[in-house]
């Protein structure tokens, strides 16, 4: 019987200390984007003002980093390359900690796994050093180098076979490098950042003054056109950033970054908390881009959690959720509410560059919107209001702005495009609506008041419609009967499965044949036995707004038109229908303007 | 081809004959009319392939020949027109109109591109007097379906047997069926019936009761003819089947109401302008010689209203699309309606009383189920 070696007993031994070193460096290093995150991190701690990355196209073999920050002198630097030496941990202990690193923990692990060069002059000092280490061996020489320092990091595990193997791709590193860039350059606007990956420039950012600045520039397009700004959280936690407006919605979540205290973080969490609150805007399986800022008290949050700091563990994970969610749909709520009708001021000071300044600020509504019932209670107020602001004849008012009084053409009220798109003038040029986007949106919620609300109306029919349901179709339709009696249906039994609908909801087409009441069952049979009753109501309330909505092809009279427009921004959430497409497109001015080449610039088009 | 034509009668041909040109079409021959010179005189017609006119007055003409030209062009052009005689000619392939001093040349489209409509032997003819016609049509087009789910809905059942006419049309919550009993000739063939859509019939019964010609109508398997002097209309016809509407005329209801039908319409006219503007619900509360209307819509407000009434029965509350009744009083001529009520959920049943019209109707009506 042949026996492991190691199993022996009296084997037992103390393993040497570069092999400790190497174990625990592999805590810290597990790829080669984690030494760059943490070059990375120590660069912006450094309080430096520009930062460059360089890679090779396998960043395992050379990655480079360089600041211009405080330094590192001819006795501080062997000190760094000790393990659990930093300059970082406050005097106040690790529940204090605020910069990004703090466990000293960093340089000498990457030394414990590839060869590591550091240059630098600390400020106010004329000359620099550099070192060159390799496991605990440190060579120090007197160099040249600007102000600031350089790391460079060559051959990551290149002494280490076995871990070199299970590395993966060169591809997949560059690209974890460019999303890790990305995002401390999100979280540091202030320091002019750049990307280089085999002497391409991958990213190259100049100082921003301001955030959305820099969430523009690196999302390619201007913060107020692709994002809507997050505002929330209840003291001591405090929610600002940017949402991705639903219609720019991604397959992936990799436009998704979380800061908490400035320090990026992943969070399935956050990130789930997040798509919540966006609700039915965005279809399934797509997620938004964000950039989400969370500030709170150092003793709520444990970054100390994770060897890499790439999680971190709240005191009350439910708040945080509760909290993120809320935020984003109050935020969502009240800006794409206001986007969509703000015809005069939001439009015009975009266009000034200044729609910043009204941070979700359309008068009538709450600030912060909390509840659901709420919002429609708001939003339900305003549709006359927003039928005056939104296709008032331009020159009716005195409007603030010199801008709305550009000639927009007499009133000519909605037209239908092709059966399918409605086009409304507004003060600022022209809004498109998706006719069946838009019922959809409409009904909806329609749907969802009467689910949660009283029994609905329902027009009883002259020539009862028979349906003969399949076990699977009967057996859905007495789960969802409770649901459906609230839109305004009533059923009969007459023998076996054979149904007699005697009454459909008030005012709704399409349902004459059966069809649709087909279709619905159909879907119910995946949700109909669930528990959750609030969710089966949802899912009934967009399945039915899904059949009963008018289709692109249907022609719609000019009463029949503004009346869509008005109930679309009656509801909460005019911007996108219950899949999360958009229901509306708001082309500017300005975007004409590009198209015909009286502006420069790339139109949204 | 050449023909002269007073400027009046061209005009009134072209208005006529506009009635079959599409609004908006894709093939482009549709937006044309056709003009034909006979020795007899002109004829213009136009098709949007379901309907189509055909209209001709009797005139000097000097060369026959065919041509398709722009509808609307030539239509207000020669509404322009001095009133003065027309001179029409086709030369060198240009259709050129003069009148007095002016002269246009338009460019024609080729005249084969132009849909002959199957012309079918008829099996069945019938003749209306024009305000017969008028009444039926009346008293029905408005009951027709828009919903496209049920195809045979969006059109008016006639169907005809030697003693009566009669109109049908119903969108599954209403429904008028129109007769008009009484002597008038049925030619050749049994009784029969078609189904045709109401933009076929509106324009005959305008027809006839500007010119007071009587309504000739023909039936084929596949179409229906209608001509009201040189006039003919021909309608493709809608496939059925229509649904049993005898089966659902209620014989039970027993609950009678008499009312005043201007005062109840003007009062429905002012409570439903806080209806719910979806279901337009308006609550009928029927007492002892008395009507309540009433209407409450979340986030909108209330209105009451209260009319005398010839009421006897137990009190009944009954809600209704109130656009659904503004409908049937307007179709009614009558001072008084009579509701024949059963219960909140049962088909209303909706006639004039002492109708002064040609035709009599019987309009249902079916509730909305009231939300308490």
């Amino acid at each position: 019987m042949a026996t492991t070696p190691a199993l022996r007993a009296g084997r037992i031994r103390v393993l040497p200390s570069d092999i400790v070193a190497q174990i625990a460096a592999g805590e810290v290093i597990e790829r080669p984007v984690s030494v760059l995150k943490e070059l990375l991190e120590n660069a912006l701690d450094s309080g430096c003002t520009r930062c460059d990355v360089r890679l090779a196209a396998d960043p395992a073999a050379f990655l480079e980093v360089t600041d211009d920050g405080c330094g590192m002198s001819m006795q501080d630097l062997p000190l760094a390359l000790t393990r659990h030496a930093t300059s970082k941990m406050p005097e106040a202990g690790l529940f204090a900690v605020t910069t990004l690193g703090f466990r000293g923990e960093a340089l000498p692990s990457i030394a414990h796994v590839a060869r590591l060069t550091i240059e630098s002059r600390a400020t106010g000092s004329d000359s620099a050093v550099r070192a060159s280490a390799r496991g605990d061996q440190v060579r120090l020489e007197e160099i040249a180098h600007a102000p600031g320092t350089t790391v460079r990091v060559e051959g990551i595990f290149d002494d280490l076979p076995p871990r070199k193997k299970f590395l993966r791709s060169p591809r997949s590193e560059v690209k974890a490098a460019v999303r890790l860039v990305t995002a401390y350059a999100l979280a540091r606007p202030d320091v002019a950042m750049s990307l280089e990956v085999e002497g391409r420039y991958v990213l190259r950012l100049a100082r921003a003054t301001s955030m959305a600045e820099r969430v523009g520039e690196i999302f390619e397009v201007q913060a107020e056109d692709g994002f809507v700004k997050l505002e929330g959280g209840t003291p001591p936690l405090r929610l600002t950033g940017f949402l991705g407006r639903p219609e720019r919605h991604r397959s992936s979540r990799d436009d998704q970054y979380f800061f908490v205290n400035g320090r990026w973080i992943q969070s399935g969490l956050l990130s789930q908390s997040m798509r919540q609150g966006y609700r039915s805007l965005l279809p399934p399986d797509r997620h938004p881009a964000a950039v989400i800022m969370m500030e709170l008290p150092t003793d709520v949050v444990d970054v100390n959690f994770h060897p890499s700091k790439k999680e971190v563990r709240f005191a009350n994970d439910g708040w945080i959720w509760n909290e993120l969610r809320r935020a984003v749909e109050g935020s969502l709520g009240a800006a794409l509410g206001h986007v969509a009708h703000a015809s005069g001021p939001e439009i015009a000071d975009a266009a000034s560059g200044a729609a910043s300044s009204h941070p979700g600020g359309f008068a009538p509504r709450p600030g912060q919107v909390t509840e659901w019932p709420e919002l429609y209670r708001t939003a339900e107020s305003l549709p006359m209001e927003l039928r005056e602001k939104f296709l008032a004849p331009a020159g009716s008012d005195g409007e603030e702005d010199g801008a709305a009084e550009r000639p927009t053409g007499p009133q000519i009220g909605v037209w239908q495009l092709h059966k399918t798109y409605l086009l409304a003038p507004i003060k600022q040029g022209l809004l498109v609506v998706d006719q069946h986007a838009a019922h959809e949106r409409v009904l909806y919620e329609q749907a969802l008041r009467r689910l949660r609300g009283k029994l609905e109306t329902g027009q009883t029919m002259l020539f009862p419609l028979v349906m003969d349901l399949d076990a699977e179709e009967f057996e859905t339709l007495l789960l969802l009967m409770p649901h459906l009696e609230r839109l305004g249906f009533s059923f009969e039994r007459l023998s076996g499965r054979s149904v007699a609908i005697r009454s459909i909801p008030a005012g709704v087409k399409r349902w004459e044949d059966g069809m649709a009441l087909r279709k619905l069952l159909q879907e119910g049979r995946r949700f109909a036995s669930e528990s959750d009753r609030e969710g089966i109501a949802e899912k009934v309330a967009r399945s039915y707004a899904c059949h009963s909505a008018i289709k692109a092809g249907d022609s719609l009279g000019p009463e029949e038109m503004q009346a869509l427009i008005d109930q679309l921004f009656a509801t909460s959430m005019p911007h996108g229908d219950v899949h999360g497409r958009p229901t509306l497109i708001r082309l500017g001015l300005e975007d004409f303007e590009r198209l015909f080449g009286r502006r420069r610039g790339q139109p949204l088009l | 081809m050449k023909f002269s034509i007073h400027q009046k009668d061209l005009q009134r041909l072209l208005t006529v004959a506009g009635d079959g040109v599409p609004k908006k079409t894709t093939l482009p021959i549709l937006s044309n009319y056709l003009i034909e010179a006979r020795p007899a005189g002109v004829r213009i017609a136009a098709t949007d392939l379901e309907i189509s006119i055909s209209t001709s007055a009797e005139t000097a003409v000097e060369t026959p020949g065919q041509v398709a030209v722009n509808a609307k062009r030539l239509q207000e052009v020669v509404r322009e027109l001095a009133k003065d005689e027309v001179h029409v000619q086709v030369d060198a392939g240009k259709f050129k109109m003069k009148c007095a001093r002016s002269a246009f040349e338009l460019y024609p489209m080729p005249v084969d591109d132009f849909p002959t409509l199957a012309q079918e032997r008829a099996t069945f003819s019938a003749r209306l007097p024009a305000k017969t016609f008028q009444a039926l049509v009346d008293l029905t087009c408005y009951a027709v379906s828009t919903d496209e789910t049920r195809p045979a809905l969006g059109g008016v059942l006639i169907q005809i047997t030697d003693k009566e006419i009669r109109f049908i049309a119903t969108d599954g919550h209403r429904m008028s069926k129109a007769h008009a009993s009484g002597k008038f000739p049925v030619e050749k063939g049994e009784p029969r019936e078609a189904i045709i859509p109401p933009k076929a019939l509106i324009p005959v019964a305008a027809w006839a009761t500007e010119s007071d010609h009587e309504v000739e109508m023909e039936l084929s398997s596949a179409a229906a003819t209608f001509k009201v002097g040189a006039t003919t209309l021909t309608s493709r016809l809608l496939q059925g089947p229509f649904p049993p509407y005898e089966s659902v005329i209620p014989k039970d209801n027993k609950k009678q109401l008499i009312v005043g039908r201007e005062a109840l319409l003007s009062s429905i006219r002012r409570v439903a302008k806080l209806s719910d503007s979806v279901s337009h619900q308006i609550r009928f509360s029927v007492r002892k010689d008395r009507l309540h209307l009433s209407v409450s819509t979340a986030d909108i407000g209330a209105a009451k209203d209260d009319l005398e009434a010839a009421y006897g029965e137990d009190d009944l509350e009954i809600g209704y699309n109130a656009v659904y009744l503004q409908d049937i009083l307007k179709s009614l001529d009558s001072d008084k309606v009579l509701f024949t009520l059963n219960s909140p959920v049962s088909a209303g049943v909706v006639t004039a009383v002492e109708s002064k019209r040609d035709a009599t109707a019987l309009c249902l009506i079916m509730p909305l189920r009231l939300q308490d």
